[in-house]
């Protein structure tokens, strides 16, 4: 039973296990028909009946050998199988329950985020362009009037106008909107949908493909072009600002040759301001007496290099209170 | 119009897109600083006959910019820095005046919708009061010439001007000339920044203090003569890898000093958590802007000062802008121009 599950897939595999166990697993057909539809009806039912038959003869349970080979050679040739009726049975009701869930409005708390957002972009793109939206499910001829259309609606709009511009004729525009030489001009110049068709065909269907592409977007997106190119040369400028490529001028200043301005200037900020001093001061440095009596004019120099900056003391605060002190405390220590 | 302009102690520059010729760049460079003249009938004749602008103020002439330079041979007092220590001087009336007509003269004439200049802010933003006062005075002196302000960091500008090439991620150190700006960042998002208040002209000072480089005035006045000390390095060449002399060799203890404490702040910025968390062990670029980093051995020796604070690991290289002087006002420029295009990638989104 589990190989079977896992060897879904496999024809061959499948027709070998059910040889071997000669019962039909009843069991498992629910859940392999209920991942099918899910996969039928996630992939829409735009895919029509036709594939939904081949998918049934894939997914019934197995009949005898003998009777399998025949419903797999002329399995489009038998559309009363049973099994057939069963999945298109379950295939309606499984899209019955979907338009169902999709026409019923949401009060659910859980989805009015999901609701509010897309309330809310609708609303963006009106507030945009709010005369352009009822003109979206017009013709060809009326959508070609309004060329001006901003880039996010013209990006949008693309993919779903793009059969009605498959059968328009073919407009050439003035200039390509990517160039050659631009990293993604690959994937803008519909390779991608050219590498899909026969090889036979492949230069004409090139060569249309990508006239299409360019007709569509010549018909919505002019501005978005105009746009886009302003963009990639605000991008180009930034970079070469960012990369300091771009020449600078110096220019000259011009001011008014004579002007009158308010207040008094500060001016330079003074080193220091020293205060006359009325009288020089003793020399305050620790002589001994005895040196001092022999040498009175000795300190005079070394004085010179202790002027005090910041204290403007007078002759009679410097008179020679310290050196009595240092005097005193020296005879002191010296008996 | 988009425009930046970069408040600095030493220069003001601004610089926009040519309107006519937008693959191009328009720059106005001006001195931040003036000359004192005595206000006598030769001085203004003088003046005139040389057309130097020149403004009259109580008991004085001033002239401001770059025509101060031309000018300083009329004074016996050195130019007057409009930024006194990196702040708006709320003592010199004239000083703010003069600030108000520089800007009005070096940003362009508001056009379009969108008038956005980026500006930078000197001095210390430690969120003090007078921090504050500055930021707020420069900012209204471009809301009067009609643009909308926006106030960037200088090293998150530099990096911004710098640091391309290295996604920008890495430091971004802007050694200028009263502050050394320190920012650490992420794909051009911050992450975290310093400012130290130490720069260029403390150096200068203490050179000019400690080889008693003064000037008088007639008064017998001393005043510290530091556009002596910058000729001196601009014209000897002087180099930190080989010093030689006593003014070298003191300047290159100076540099080492400032270099010490840049190197203290990026270990505390690199140990700080936002920053562990957003870099991890990540090895990062250190790019140089300002100034003070144009000296000659500035990268070596801020080199060793990495190493021997035991940060080398973390850096991947040392590099000086190619424009050191301008790179803070073109990376103002580029974060106004993306400010600009904010608003429509939002919209796209």
């Amino acid at each position: 039973m589990v190989v079977a599950i896992q060897d879904a897939e496999s024809p061959a595999a499948q027709v070998a296990e059910f040889d071997k166990d000669e019962v039909i697993p009843t069991a498992l057909v629910p859940v392999q028909g209920t991942s099918q539809l899910e996969d039928i009806a996630d992939t829409g039912a735009a895919d029509g009946p036709v594939s939904v038959v081949s998918e049934s003869t894939f997914v019934a349970p197995i009949a005898p050998q003998e009777m399998q080979m025949g419903a797999v050679t002329t399995a489009t040739a038998t559309p009363f199988n049973p099994w057939n009726l069963v999945f298109i049975g379950g295939l309606l009701l499984a899209g019955i329950l979907i338009l169902a869930g999709t026409l019923k409005p949401e009060p659910d708390d859980s989805t009015e985020c999901s609701n509010a957002a897309s309330r809310t972009t609708t609303f963006d793109k009106t507030r945009c362009q709010p005369t352009l939206a009822p003109q979206r499910k017009l013709g060809e001829s009326e959508r070609q009037q309004h060329i001006a259309m901003p880039a996010s609606q013209a990006t949008e709009t693309a993919p779903t106008i793009q059969p009605a511009i498959l059968s328009a004729s073919a407009v050439q525009p003035e200039m390509p909107l990517v160039a050659g030489h631009e990293w993604f001009s690959g994937d803008w110049h519909g390779q991608d949908v050219a590498s899909d068709l026969p090889v036979q065909g492949k230069s004409l269907i090139d060569e249309t493909a990508t006239v299409t592409f360019q007709t569509d977007r010549v018909d919505v997106a002019i501005p978005s072009s105009k746009i886009l190119s302003a963009d990639e040369q605000g991008f180009s400028d930034l970079e070469d600002l960012l990369q300091n490529r771009l020449p600078i001028d110096l220019c000259k200043t011009q001011f008014p040759l004579r002007i009158a301005l308010f207040g008094k200037p500060a001016g330079p900020r003074r080193l220091r301001i020293d205060a006359a001093h009325p009288a020089v001061p003793a020399p305050h440095i620790n002589l001994s007496s005895d040196k001092r009596r022999e040498q009175p004019a000795a300190p005079t120099t070394v004085a010179a290099g202790h002027t005090p900056d910041t204290h403007t003391q007078t002759a009679a605060d410097s008179s020679g209170s310290l050196d009595r002190a240092l005097h005193f405390l020296q005879e002191r220590t010296e008996s | 119009m988009i425009c930046a302009i970069d408040f600095g102690s030493c220069r003001i520059r601004s610089v926009f897109r040519n309107p006519q010729i937008p693959g191009r760049l328009t720059m106005f460079s001006e001195r931040s600083e003036y000359t004192l003249l005595t206000n006598t009938e030769q001085h203004r004749r003088t003046l005139e006959a040389q057309a130097v602008p020149y403004a009259e103020c109580d008991q004085a002439l001033v002239v401001f910019g770059n025509h101060a330079a031309n000018a300083q041979w009329l004074s016996r007092v050195p130019r007057t820095a409009l930024l006194t220590d990196g702040i708006v001087p709320s003592d010199d009336p004239p000083a703010r005046q003069m600030l108000s007509l520089l800007t009005e003269c070096m940003l362009p004439k508001n056009t379009g919708s969108q008038n956005l200049c980026v500006l930078t802010v000197p001095g210390l933003q430690d969120g003090s009061d007078q921090a504050k006062k500055s930021e707020l005075f420069l900012r209204r002196l471009v809301q009067m010439q009609g643009y909308q302000p926006v106030v960037v960091d200088a090293a998150e500008a530099a990096l911004l001007a710098t640091c391309s090439d290295a996604s920008f991620t890495g430091i971004s150190l802007v050694m200028g000339a009263e502050t050394t700006a320190i920012c650490i960042s992420r794909f051009g998002m911050l992450i975290v920044s310093e400012t130290i208040a130490i720069g260029g002209n403390w150096i200068d000072k203490e050179l000019a203090k400690q080889f008693s480089v003064q000037m008088f005035d007639e008064a017998g006045i001393a005043y510290l003569d530091m556009e002596n000390i910058r000729q001196w390095k601009i014209n000897s060449k002087v180099s930190l890898k080989n010093s030689l002399g006593d003014r070298e060799r003191l300047m290159l203890r100076l540099y080492t000093v400032v270099l010490n404490r840049v190197c203290r702040t990026v270990t505390q910025m690199l140990e700080s958590t936002p920053v562990r968390l957003a870099l991890n062990k990540q090895r990062l670029s250190v790019m140089l802007a300002g100034g003070a980093v144009m000296v000659d051995g500035f990268t070596n020796l801020l080199t060793e000062q990495f190493i021997q604070h035991d940060i080398a690991d973390r850096i991947l290289s040392v590099r000086i802008a190619h424009d050191p002087e301008t790179a803070v006002v073109r990376g103002a420029l580029i974060f106004g121009e993306l400010e600009s295009r904010a608003p429509n990638s939002e919209e796209a989104a």
